[in-house]
């Protein structure tokens, strides 16, 4: 977005295209916020409610703001200055002013695009990635998205069309919310900037909150905000005088499992140099930045992959960054340090208490903007905030990887439940579960019944949302706590349907293992992991994640590689793994999995955490927001407080009642109201 | 199992697990509301966690072993198989508790 000063990218210039640890010339970086509204309001009327509006964006783009105003609408932007600005300020227009855009995010393939635009007899005014994508829009209308390799999330106001385009990338890296208001459509980056938005105001959705208990998001388009939305990952919106329309430009979709020719068959291995060749690829473009690029090491498989190309890619010294854990339940740190010696890169590795993250967590809650049932997002606010202190502000990481190699262990538990389900009663079958779950010490001594029912063996297998069946019945366990008022109103609603019926319609002639990503990479990537544990906690401090597994061109490719070359037998992302053994140390490729994970209600004993937790989940607090019955939440504290480790239903359950409490406190001030919801565009 | 199992016993176990349960598994302040029939697998208030905390109550309350082939849904899914079976362990070690003390210990 940045047009680069030359005294600093020659400074930063190399020989190589792309480099870790370093920049190349004339590229750009763009960790802001967009704002912008279409409204009749007069022009300086406008100007101060997009600046307001731009403003509560700062922790994305602290360095500077831009609005512009013209009849009709406003388009604001929160700018972090990399370096000083020689022409890539936004929101930017074209020539004659027709077209101007608001950009949040990164074209990767902005340097081929702009030669192929140029080569059509385009020419540009800055080296700004920001300005591709206005020529794109000159030269392809709407369907500009289409060219685009990137996360982004952008407002055009086409002057001569009198409309306002919204797009927002396909995977859903980077966000966009918006409202209808009595005096105008209004868009932003994050939900805060909506609220400065006078008549504008924070109710808690009832349905967004019985979702989030089962499901751990909300469906977009629906947020916890009543009346406001989200845009859906891939998703078009314009908004014009005959109203505001949505549709999706792209779609996540795997092939028919009955269609043999869909698949790639050809031999492991040339699929196997196929999709490492994409990989590297993917990489490489991520690294085009004009400022140094570091990278998250967690020590599992897909940050140590990401890690070692990136190595490979730019032989440098690349910084790298980990969270560790004062407690060995969660701690990575050997595996990490393995990694740091193969690689020899620069590393530096946070240490997280679980005081820490019962401290920071208020603030955690107001970045993520909505109710979350781990803290897991907390450990990575604390590690973004490292990044930043150590002026770095693009890091490279290896999310994406489980969803779209098959690396979760619910895909696997899918696989064996199924497996089971085949022949009930088998004590061999089931003790796999045992297998599956080594961390788990509860499931190791369980009888092979018990194995059955907890894994539910007997449920039939053709339900569309069957691999994810048990985690979404142990999430809404957590439900037992809504008020009987909250209950009332919920009474009818099933989560599970709206999720069943938000899917594809060829949904079910998808193999299973397809069927259970869609759900993980479709609906969960985006509503928790890229959000909440993603883009709103790198933001807060400012810092740009980037996804090289979440290439468009990858994810593609890999829906049509076959189920069995994913996960063989139980090995979870084999063929992945088989494309880049050669990058690795042995020790990682054959290190058994263990799920990000941070400490949940434990974190919430020291001192500090006590104080606000006393606060917002005291009987008053409780009964004036109305969410929550405040009997049943004393049980669960009286069980937290003695000091027994919590199941997961229990450890969803706190963190989801506090998470919510101090929502409601941030945003809204207000108790739950029964009113209708909206249906968004 | 005992085929002579003491009613009274079997009530007061009844009785006194299906606190534990609302205190600590389901949370409510309703515990009659538990159908004593009702498989507590079905209804979502045993799983892998749960089990552990109930086995282990149970254990400690009726000071009894409970070896890990008896942790099964036949001996623990519903509120009347969990009296039957501890009363069927107590009564297999007379002496080793007394109805009264455990009345007044409650």
């Amino acid at each position: 977005m940045e047009e680069g000063h030359r005294g600093r990218e020659a400074f930063w210039h190399t020989d190589c295209e792309t480099g870790a640890g370093m920049a190349i010339l004339g590229e750009n970086i763009a960790m802001c916020g967009i704002t912008g509204c279409l409204s009749a309001l007069g022009n300086a009327e406008k100007r101060s409610r997009v600046s307001a509006m731009t403003a509560a964006l700062h922790h994305r783009g602290p360095d500077g703001r831009g609005i512009h105003v013209e009849a009709g609408v406003g388009l604001g932007h929160a700018r972090l200055s990399i370096i000083d600005l020689a022409g890539g300020s936004q929101p930017m227009s074209n020539d004659d002013q027709s077209v101007t855009i608001t950009f949040n995010g990164e074209i990767f393939n902005f340097v081929e695009l702009r030669a192929e635009l140029e080569a059509r007899g385009q020419r540009f005014r800055t080296r700004s990635d920001t300005e591709v994508i206005l020529r794109l829009y000159e030269t392809y209308g709407e369907d500009c998205v289409d060219h685009l390799n990137g996360d982004f999330a952008f407002g055009i106001w086409d002057r001569r069309k009198q409309k306002l385009v919204l797009a927002r990338d396909r995977m859903g890296v980077r966000p966009i919310f918006y409202t209808q208001h009595r005096d105008g459509f209004h868009f932003a980056s994050e939900v805060k900037a909506l609220l400065t938005v006078p008549g504008v105001s924070a109710e808690l959705d009832p349905l967004a909150l019985d979702q989030i208990f089962t499901l751990w998001f909300p469906l977009a388009p629906r947020t916890p905000f009543r009346n406001i939305f989200e845009l859906p990952p891939g998703h078009m919106l314009v908004a014009d005088r005959s109203g505001v329309r949505s549709r999706a430009y792209w779609r996540l979709e795997y092939p028919d499992r009955d269609d043999k020719a869909a698949l790639d068959r050809r031999p492991s291995a040339e699929v196997a140099e196929t999709l490492a060749d994409l990989l590297i690829d993917a990489t490489r473009i991520r690294l085009r930045s004009d400022v140094p690029v570091g990278a998250y090491l967690s020590g599992g498989l897909d940050s140590s992959i990401i890690t070692a190309a990136v190595t490979r890619i730019a032989p440098t010294h690349l910084r790298t960054f980990s969270v560790g854990f004062e407690d060995d339940e969660f701690d990575e740190t050997v595996f990490q340090q393995q990694m740091v010696k193969a690689l020899a890169t620069d590393h530096e590795r946070v240490s997280v208490t679980s005081a820490m993250i019962g401290e920071i967590f208020p603030d955690v809650v107001r970045h993520t903007e909505r109710p979350i049932l781990r803290t897991a997002p907390a450990p990575l606010y604390v590690l973004s905030k490292l990044v930043r202190e150590r002026d770095y502000k693009v890091v490279l990481t290896g999310e994406g990887a489980d969803e779209v190699f098959a690396g979760y262990d619910i895909f696997k538990e899918a696989k064996l439940r199924r497996f089971c389900a085949r022949q009930p009663g088998s004590q061999m079958r089931s003790s796999l579960f045992r297998r599956l779950y080594p961390y788990l010490p509860g499931l190791q001594n369980q009888s092979q019944a018990y194995l059955e029912a907890f894994f539910k063996v007997g449920l039939g297998t053709d339900d569309p949302l069957y691999s994810h069946l048990p985690r979404f019945r142990t999430t809404a366990g957590a439900k037992v706590f809504f008020s009987s008022e909250l209950k009332a109103e919920l009474r009818g609603y099933d989560t599970l349907e709206d999720l069943r019926d938000a899917l594809p319609a060829d949904f079910t002639r998808w193999h299973p293992l397809s069927q259970a990503q869609y759900l993980e990479a479709a609906h969960l990537l985006p509503g928790y992991i890229l959000s909440s544990q993603g883009d709103r906690m790198a933001m807060a401090h400012s810092v740009e994640g980037r996804f090289p597994f979440l290439d468009h061109r990858l994810v593609e490719f890999a829906a049509t590689i076959p189920p069995e070359q994913k996960i063989l037998g139980l090995r979870e992302k084999h063929i992945l793994r088989k494309a880049m053994s050669d990058l690795l140390p042995p020790e990682i490729d054959n290190r058994t999995k263990q799920p990000y994970r941070a400490p949940d209600s434990p974190s919430f004993n020291g001192p500090t955490a006590r104080a606000y937790v006393n606060d917002v989940l005291s009987p008053q607090a409780l009964e004036e927001t109305g969410h929550f019955n405040p009997r049943a939440v004393a049980k669960l504290r009286a069980k937290c407080d003695t000091g027994k480790p919590l199941g997961f239903r229990d450890n969803m359950a706190f963190v989801g009642i506090l998470s919510t409490q101090l929502w409601t406190r941030t945003f809204s001030n207000a108790g739950r109201q029964s009113q209708p919801t909206d249906q968004p565009a | 199992m005992s085929n002579n199992p003491n009613p009274d016993l079997q009530a007061f176990i009844e009785k006194d697990v299906r606190l534990f349960i609302a205190e600590n598994l389901t949370f409510s302040d309703t515990p009659d509301e538990l159908d004593a029939d009702t498989s507590m697998l079905e209804a979502e208030i045993i799983d892998s966690t749960s089990i552990l905390e109930l086995v282990s109550y149970l254990e400690e309350r009726f000071n009894i072993e409970i070896e890990d082939s008896a942790i099964v849904p036949a001996n623990l899914d519903t509120l009347n198989r969990i009296a039957e079976f501890v009363a069927s362990r107590l009564e297999s070690h007379p002496g080793a508790f007394d109805l009264e003390q455990l009345r007044q210990d409650s």
